[in-house]
């Protein structure tokens, strides 16, 4: 845990001018998607607890990356991309809100959406693009692991319960670092 | 090995008639999209090429593809599809060519294209506009989440149907209306920092992010009738240039970015603001100043000195007979003499003459002052009478007695 909570302290974002006119504000939006998220299983976690395993969220490279401010956005995105892809495979438990399932889905699509448009309208973002090749690499392996465990657990609500703790860290962080980017 | 990206893939489609070598280039295609306006009967051909936008990337085009259209449907589709917000309801309007139709409404959750190349059994009817004759159709009520959609409508006469309108899209973050930002304007030296806020944002509706505002800001003299106008895409700007000291106005208003739609909002409250004064002024205002407070601490000074003098000429100045004199002439003196009796009071010296003095007088008298030393031979204190009671504190300084030999 102490990991998660040296990230924020570790991540020291200006705004830079080139992204803050972008407009690319997520911050609102991370943070009811977090809300869902919390709302959508009523399960305890207790019982799952014996499945844990530590999914190895990629703290180094996401801090190197951090002194390029401008690929905390392409980095958002790519983490966004990805949760969206988690629960748009159908896969998460049938006692789970599955309401609130397909709003998260249609709030993440939207946010996505923004997020590429207002990216597609800076002209250096091809830059940012390449220079946070090596991080969007590591995020991907990253899912990729969870996406196995989850196969691995054959879609359990345990494993899923699990899971659904991390991808809160993830918006938690992607909060911060929405936020850090908005000041 | 694009496993992870397969959604994120778009589309370019270049499509143009077989006869002719004019081609159109569609982009953002996704699979499953619909390409209208064609001409019926026609052989067109049509080549693909896929492109993954967030790395700017391009594939190589496909083979060519070429097709026939059909004849001519018997009805034709509803056109001009539009959303319209109206009153915080979403309304679906559409024109079509025939009376005495009926309508049906349909609608898609926007992410369905993302991750299904085949979504056609994920349109829902929209409630209260199936089988509609109006040509409008208030979907509010199914759009219960904050997020993208796609409408379509089609016609029905009994027995024909007609295809279904191009898929309208529709973002709710959007409003048809853009309301006016409002400024804020600082003085700021020799130019003005001006702080646009883009309009209504709230804290669920920032719709500036979504569709992104330019900002076009219009200033002027107070007096004069020529206006200058900016555009900018920044919230924070700085107008310079201007004559210090003269007041001028603002307004501002903000436009979507992209000019299809030709949409502005109405201007911001115009706002009015004085130029600070030039640097030089300012420099010269400040030494006047510091002259003038010299000048007054000078005046108070003097003016000091000459009460000084004033008093020692008016008031008696008192000598201690000779026999005293003599008996402490020896002896620095560190007190006071004082005429009354009973008495307690402390005088502490200090260097720089300036003295507290606390005494109680039985007498109700307060008799003793300290007051500066001077270069002069001649200390003098002297002695005044007070109304005032028992302890004092007063503040002059301490004059030692040299008893003049």
């Amino acid at each position: 845990m102490t990991s998660w909570s040296l990230l924020p302290v570790a991540l020291a974002l200006l705004c830079s001018s080139t992204l803050c006119s972008l407009d690319c504000d997520l911050t609102l939006g991370l943070q009811e998607d977090f809300s869902l998220l919390n709302q959508m299983s009523t399960s305890s976690l207790v019982p799952c607890l014996k499945d844990g395993i530590n999914f190895n969220f990629p703290k180094e490279a996401m801090d190197r990356s951090q002194l390029q401010k401008e690929n905390a956005t392409v980095i958002v995105l790519e983490m966004v991309q990805q949760i969206f892809t988690l629960f748009s495979q159908n896969t998460t438990p049938a006692t789970w809100n599955q309401t609130q399932v397909i709003q998260l889905l249609i709030r993440l699509d939207q946010q996505l959406e923004q997020l590429e448009r207002c990216l597609g309208q800076n002209v250096k973002w091809e830059e940012f693009s390449l220079r946070s090749e090596k991080t969007r690499f590591a995020l991907k392996s990253y899912f990729q692991g969870i996406s196995q465990y989850l196969q691995g657990k054959e879609y359990s609500p345990c494993a899923w319960e699990i899971v659904r703790v991390e991808i809160r860290r993830l918006f938690l962080f992607m909060s911060k670092l929405a936020r850090k980017l908005r000041d | 090995m694009w496993a992870t990206d397969n959604q994120r893939f778009t589309y370019s489609l270049v499509i143009w008639k077989n006869s002719s070598s004019i081609k159109e280039t569609h982009h953002t295609v996704y699979s499953r999209d619909k390409i209208n306006d064609l001409t019926p009967e026609t052989t067109y051909c049509l080549k693909v090429q896929a492109r993954l936008p967030i790395l700017r990337k391009n594939g190589s085009y496909s083979p060519v593809f070429c097709i026939n259209t059909t004849a001519e449907h018997k009805l034709p589709r509803p056109e001009n599809v539009e959303v319209d917000a109206v009153n915080n309801n979403y309304v679906l309007k559409w024109n079509y060519p025939y009376e005495n139709m009926n309508f049906e409404v349909q609608y898609l959750l926007g992410f369905y294209k993302r991750i299904l190349s085949d979504y056609s059994d994920k349109w829902k009817v929209i409630s209260g506009c199936k089988n509609i004759t109006s040509k409008h159709c208030d979907f509010s009520k199914d759009i219960t989440t904050d997020g993208i959609y796609y409408l379509r409508v089609q016609a029905s006469n009994g027995s024909i149907t007609s295809f279904w309108s191009t898929e309208k899209k529709f973002d709710t973050m959007i409003k048809t209306n853009i309301a006016p930002p409002s400024i804020k304007v600082i003085p700021s030296g020799d130019s003005f920092s001006i702080y646009i806020s883009a309009p209504e944002e709230s804290e669920k509706k920032l719709m500036s992010q979504n569709y992104p505002l330019i900002y076009e800001v219009i200033y002027w003299e107070n007096n004069s009738n020529i206006e200058n106008k900016l555009r900018v895409k920044q919230k924070l700007l700085k107008v310079s240039d201007l004559q210090p000291l003269t007041t001028y106005c603002f307004k501002a208003k903000a436009f979507l970015q992209d000019n299809k739609s030709n949409k502005s909002s109405q201007f911001s409250d115009v706002v009015c603001s004085k130029m600070t004064p030039g640097k030089l002024a300012v420099s010269w205002i400040i030494v006047i100043c510091i002259v003038c407070l010299m000048m007054l601490v000078l005046v108070f000074y003097c003016s000091k000195v000459l009460l000084k003098q004033v008093k020692h000429i008016f008031s008696p100045s008192w000598k201690p007979p000779s026999s005293m004199s003599e008996r402490f002439s020896d002896q620095p003196l560190k007190n006071l003499l004082v005429a009354s009796e009973e008495q307690t009071e402390s005088c502490i010296i200090e260097e720089t003459n300036i003295v507290m003095l606390e005494e109680t007088d039985q007498n109700g008298k307060s008799d003793v002052i300290c007051s500066k030393q001077d270069n002069q031979d001649s200390g003098n204190f002297s002695n005044k009478d007070e109304t005032s009671s028992s302890s004092k504190v007063t503040e002059e300084a301490l004059q030692l007695e040299t008893m003049p030999q």
